[in-house]
């Protein structure tokens, strides 16, 4: 009986012990649980309103200046003397206004009747008109150079100046002129 | 307040316009421009031979002979004073006489001009008062005179030197 008493209060123990560890263990569980979920939930936010905005950007420069254009010989029974060009010098532009911007050309003062200059520019992002006489055209009468220029960057594109004289117009010496050129919408 | 944000409608909308209109940017090139005097002067070629082969009985001038198979050019743009002078390399012997006519459109010619003894110190003008610009395929006329005291000439090279000068 002893034994048996023995036996049985052995057992109540251990199941008592099993019952105690099991709580110790239900409950550390729920600690790292909660532990958990805590970790879960650490965070905290901010917000900012960003306000954005490109403008119209319209931008166009040269290399620099065409060495002088000087005609000096012709052809005997030719009243059209042998015209001089000139492609050394190239603009650069960037826009983003639209698809449909152009560059214009245009002397400070026009050029006396007998001398000829015509300008050439080089486009690959729009269509180049090509050689255009721009001997009369002045600030108010800008003539179209290369038009349709779609958004983005063109660069180094070559200038080519083509000057030419009849004999009958004279001999001119060293005349200094400016020419602008516009990129416009 | 509606008063507000319309004129505020408005001031960005005109704003817009301006912004609009002046979308542009330049650049610009300086250029030397110039045009250097020019003088040229051409022919077409070289005349046929100047042979003279016949004379009047009774007459010491031979029967002359022409040659209008040939033309000059010329370009200039100095000025509207601009003349031609004709030279040969030597002058001709006694008894021999080689004049030449050169037409002219924008100048006056002086007809024909003996330049038997014309040579490069002395040449003699035979268009003046030429203006500026071209003058292209203008006939040029020789005549070949001979004496018969002069005697024969054996086949003589002769050079021109049409000059366009200042």
């Amino acid at each position: 009986m002893e034994i048996e008493g023995y036996t049985g209060n052995k057992t109540i123990r251990q199941s008592r012990q099993k019952e105690f560890v099991m709580k110790k263990l239900i409950a550390t569980l729920s600690l790292l649980g909660f532990a958990g979920v805590q970790t879960l939930l650490a965070q905290a936010t901010a917000t900012q309103s960003v306000t954005l905005a490109v403008n119209t950007v319209y931008k166009i420069a040269t290399s620099g200046n065409p060495s002088p254009l000087t005609i000096t010989t012709g052809t005997a029974g030719s009243d059209n003397l042998t015209s001089v060009s000139d492609a050394s010098t190239n603009y650069s532009i960037t826009q983003n206004y639209g698809n449909t911007v152009k560059i214009t050309a245009n002397l400070d003062a026009a050029l006396a009747a007998g001398y000829t200059l015509k300008l050439t520019l080089a486009s690959t992002k729009g269509t180049s008109a090509g050689s255009v006489d721009i001997s009369n055209a002045t600030s108010s009468s800008a003539v179209n150079m290369v038009t349709n220029i779609q958004r983005g960057a063109d660069a180094a594109q070559v200038i080519t100046y083509n000057f030419a004289a009849t004999a009958s117009a004279g001999t001119l010496s060293s005349l200094a002129k400016t020419v602008t050129l516009t990129l416009t919408n | 307040m509606k008063k507000t944000i319309i004129t505020l409608a408005l001031v960005a909308a005109s704003s817009l316009l301006v912004e609009s209109a002046v979308a542009q940017a330049t650049a610009t090139q300086n250029l030397n421009l110039a045009v250097n005097a020019i003088y040229k002067i051409s022919t077409s070629g070289n005349p046929g031979a100047l042979t003279i082969t016949t004379g009047t009985p009774g007459s010491d001038n031979l029967t002359s002979v022409t040659d209008n198979s040939t033309t000059y050019s010329i370009t200039q743009n100095y000025a509207n004073t601009v003349k031609i002078t004709a030279n040969l390399d030597a002058a001709l012997s006694s008894g021999y006489s080689l004049s030449i006519n050169l037409a002219s459109s924008k100048g006056t010619s002086a007809g024909a001009v003996d330049i038997s003894n014309a040579t490069s110190g002395s040449a003699l003008s035979v268009v003046t008062g030429i203006n500026r610009g071209a003058d292209a395929g203008q006939m040029i006329t020789y005549s070949f005179g001979a004496n018969a005291s002069a005697g024969t000439l054996s086949s003589t090279a002769k050079v021109v030197t049409l000059t366009l000068t200042n």
